[in-house]
């Protein structure tokens, strides 16, 4: 290695260390105010160490009654919003994959030109939630998964995608006597699993952090985690009728515990997912 | 392509016309259905009430903002617990919430105002915390006016404890007629006394000041003794709260500084003329920005002080660096009680405000006396609105009770236990631990009576023994009786105590109307132009006579409007 690569090397690593401080810091402050007792917390002596270590705040958060049952509701929304986003997407993005002209399909630009009306403008606050109520979806699971279950911006992603696979596979698939259903099932989708990684990854984020449909759509001990965290986190107005409550709370370690236990689940689920993800695109690489 | 977008857009607009089309229908469904109810209502008879419960439980529905500090526990919720059981149980009235949602970070209004213009059906009976929220629903017609209701079915009770503060209803009102009723607080406790250290004053040999002199004098010794004695000049000697505005912090209110000169800015009070004027633009504000900005090069407040908020200010009081600060009646207990947990022997006392410039009566500020307004769907039926009466009526009969344990069929266990006959509080004799049943009730609030709350306070505060008619005057509360475990408490009290010997200092907001057409349009600049005039001067950024220009300026953007404004509404509701 010559000195100039060796020099590279040495602020690389300088910078990705600083970098992962970036992000590894504010959670170590997080967990150490959520292990704190209460006067050093408010009192703010609490950076990165723990000053009067006690897991109250664990147990706390854990006895709150919806605090479990907001959790599986984040967990059965996500996986069901997972699956059902990730198929209608697909579904449309190799019809769409098609074109238009002689080979494609007809009304090919009637259908873009929906689709990207429908991602730039749309209907405000409170048609949506007419329209949410009025079929039937408030306070039901499906109105945290359906509205949101055609991301045009992903259906692009995964359109372009399709159109950049081979069209001779398609072609010879054809021959062979498939139908369209084989062809996306066992050819488009095996062959787009870094583009369906990338994808599924934004949407298990997106999904677990949303929090305004659960505050709209569901009703108060029925939310999704997300929502349930916001408003724990908002901070309480203090008047005389509970200064008693707020300053024997503790409430801002609570609310620490309570954040990184919600955050735990999208910590355990990137790396995981990730390391299939740049699997993906590597193949995805060697393959052109 | 073009064509296809514009007939996607129309699609889009016929789609968003039918969505809004049913949203009509359901709109006169609902005012079908209401000459029907009232008509109905002008015949039908008054509830059949036998022993405290009406025969047939009647059901009103609401819905509720979630309090971040209510608990629950043995499985409860706000729409089934202790209390919504023992209105059932004994009240015979069944209230069914429709759904709730947290205050904490707006969700409840944006809900509100949701179910308002989506033309949702309204619940019976709610409250509105939001006045902006609260004037929506006024102005749509769909609530009643409640003066005649209010009129025949309150208790004395309830209206002699509403009566006590006749200025609660103005913000509810329409062309004279009253909309919503308010939800009274106790605001005797709302000002500030002067809250001192007292350990830092002990240590020091010094007594507390008196007028403007003694306290600059007391806030040199804080800021250069080293009060805390840790051998570092990191103490203030006064802390208070500006932060995107000078008033309504609760902890750390500035209204007295001001109040010292004469004046209290971002308030709108009567002047020599009887007319209301606005604080922020009185002579008395520019010597009391050059005396902070004085004070801020002495060391005295925090160099950062236009950064300090509510949690600035509570973080400092509980490191224990602040010396000298306003606050409410309940400032020991919350962030003191935060202080004493990591300093025993700190303690705050609360004292008269100093005399201010010249020994100048010093004025400050007091809370509003309400909190939030109940309002009533104009579709409610005459037996749900005799229902929510009858529910409201029992919860202020505590004022005409000597039975401490009214209600013990809902607080019991929860408030507290009975040990010998007496409301045992302490945390550890209550199974399952203690929580606070009055944030069950349907305003989420104790059902308070101003003057008689107050009475029994100062009597606490003077360690007077309590009769059976003060404890039950507590009993909405769920606190009966003096809290042994708790010292702070007395605290509070005596801080009321302080303050009430001041009352004549007491300046509430006189302007409670809806917002005017020129401070929708102007607010936001007036109110820029004032913190940065204000900080520019107490940063010295600018000379003190900058207020001046501030204030012909202010006249001329749209201030002068709005005065006239302002007195136009004062002058329709004060008789």
């Amino acid at each position: 290695m010559t000195a100039a690569e060796r020099g590279f090397q040495f602020f690389n690593q300088i910078l990705m260390v600083l970098l992962a401080l970036i992000c590894l810091v504010p959670l170590l402050h997080v967990l150490a105010i959520s292990l704190s007792s209460s006067p050093a917390v408010m009192s703010n002596q609490v950076t990165f160490w723990p000053i009067g270590l006690n897991f109250n705040s664990y147990v706390k958060a854990l006895e709150n009654p919806t605090f479990l049952p907001a959790l599986g509701l984040s967990a059965e929304r996500t996986i069901l919003s997972l699956a059902i986003s990730l198929l209608v997407n697909c579904l449309a993005a190799y019809v769409l994959s098609k074109g238009g002209g002689r080979d494609g399909i007809a009304g090919y630009s009637g259908f873009v030109g929906f689709f990207i009306v429908a991602m730039l403008f749309n209907g405000g606050m409170i048609p949506t939630y007419l329209l949410v109520t009025n079929i039937g979806l408030y306070n039901t699971i499906w109105a945290l998964v359906l509205p949101g279950a055609v991301n045009v911006f992903y259906l692009i992603l995964i359109m372009n995608f399709f159109k950049a696979l081979p069209k001779e596979l398609e072609e010879a698939a054809f021959m062979d006597g498939a139908n369209h259903w084989q062809v996306f099932a066992r050819m488009f989708l095996p062959l787009s699993l870094p583009v369906l990684a990338t994808v599924g990854l934004f949407m298990v984020v997106n999904d677990w952090n949303e929090w305004f449909m659960g505050s709209i759509y569901m009703k108060g001990d029925n939310v999704p985690l997300s929502t349930l965290l916001k408003s724990i986190i908002s901070v309480p107005v203090v008047d005389a009728s509970n200064a008693n409550e707020v300053a024997k709370l503790n409430n801002r370690s609570i609310r620490a515990a309570q954040v990184l236990i919600g955050a735990l689940p999208i910590l355990l689920i990137y790396p995981v997912l990730q390391r299939f993800f740049t699997q993906g695109i590597v193949i995805g690489a060697v393959k052109e | 392509m073009s064509n296809k977008v514009k007939a996607a857009v129309a699609l889009l607009a016929v789609s968003v016309g039918v969505a809004s089309l049913t949203a009509c229908s359901s709109n006169n469904n609902n005012a079908q259905s209401s000459p029907d109810a009232s008509s109905a209502s002008s015949e039908s008879p008054a509830l059949n009430i036998v022993n405290g419960k009406i025969d047939h439980t009647v059901t009103i529905t609401t819905v509720r903002g979630e309090d971040p500090t209510a608990k629950f526990k043995n499985g409860e919720t706000y729409a089934d617990n202790v209390h919504t059981r023992w209105a059932k149980d004994t009240l015979g009235v069944d209230m069914e919430t429709l759904w709730t949602s947290p205050t904490g970070d707006g969700s409840y209004d944006t809900k509100l105002k949701l179910m308002l213009s989506s033309g949702d059906k309204l619940p019976d009976v709610f409250v509105s915390t939001q006045q902006a929220t609260t004037n929506m629903f006024i102005e749509s017609g769909k609530v009643m006016d409640v003066s005649e209701a209010f009129e025949k079915y309150a208790s004395a009770s309830w209206k002699a404890a509403v009566g006590e503060s006749p200025t609660a209803w103005q913000p509810f009102m329409k062309d004279g007629k009253k909309y919503a009723i308010p939800v009274i607080r106790q605001n005797m406790g709302t000002q500030s006394p002067l809250w001192i250290r007292q350990d830092w004053l002990t240590k020091l040999n010094l007594q507390a000041p008196k007028t403007l002199d003694e306290l600059e004098k007391v806030m040199d010794a804080f800021a250069n003794q080293d009060p805390d004695g840790n051998g570092k000049k990191d103490t203030l000697a006064l802390d208070f709260a500006m932060k995107d505005a000078f008033l309504g912090y609760p902890i750390g209110d500035s209204s007295w500084i001001f109040g010292m000169f004469g004046a209290i800015p971002e308030r709108w009070y009567p002047g020599a003329d009887g007319k209301l004027q606005y604080g922020s633009v009185q002579p008395g504000v520019k010597n009391a920005l050059v005396k902070i900005k004085e004070w801020k090069d002495k060391g005295y407040v925090a160099t950062d002080i236009a950064l300090h908020d509510f949690n600035k200010v509570s973080e400092n009081v509980a490191a224990g660096k602040v010396g000298i600060l306003g606050g409410e009646n309940w400032l020991m207990v919350y962030p003191g009680s935060l202080m004493l947990g990591s300093n025993p022997t700190a303690m705050y006392v609360p004292y008269a405000l100093p005399t201010g410039e010249g020994g100048q009566k010093t004025l400050r500020t007091i809370g509003a006396p309400y909190t939030s307004a109940i309002l009533i769907s104009k579709d409610i039926s005459d037996e749900a609105l005799q229902a929510f009466f009858h529910y409201q009526n029992t919860m202020f009969s505590a004022y005409k009770s000597d039975d401490p344990f009214l209600f013990k069929g809902f607080q019991e266990g929860y408030d507290y236990v009975i040990k010998d006959g007496k409301a045992d509080m302490s945390e550890q004799d209550i199974p399952g631990g203690k929580v606070s049943t009055m944030k069950y009730t349907l305003t989420g609030a104790a059902s308070i009576y101003p003057s008689k709350t107050l009475a029994t306070d100062i009597k606490i505060a003077n360690g007077e023994a309590l009769t059976g008619s003060d404890l039950a005057s507590m009993a909405t509360t769920g606190i009966i009786g003096v809290d042994a475990t708790n010292p702070l408490e007395k605290i509070t009290r005596q801080a009321t105590v302080v303050a009430m010997g001041q009352k004549e200092a007491d300046v509430p907001e006189y302007f409670l109307g809806p917002t005017t057409d020129t401070m929708s349009s102007r607010n936001e600049l007036l109110k820029k132009m004032q913190m940065d005039t204000f900080t520019n001067i107490i940063y010295g950024k600018s000379s003190p006579d900058e207020f001046d220009s501030f204030v012909k300026k202010w006249k001329s953007s749209g201030g002068d409007d709005i005065t006239k404004e302002v007195n136009e509404w004062y002058d329709s509701v004060k008789h």
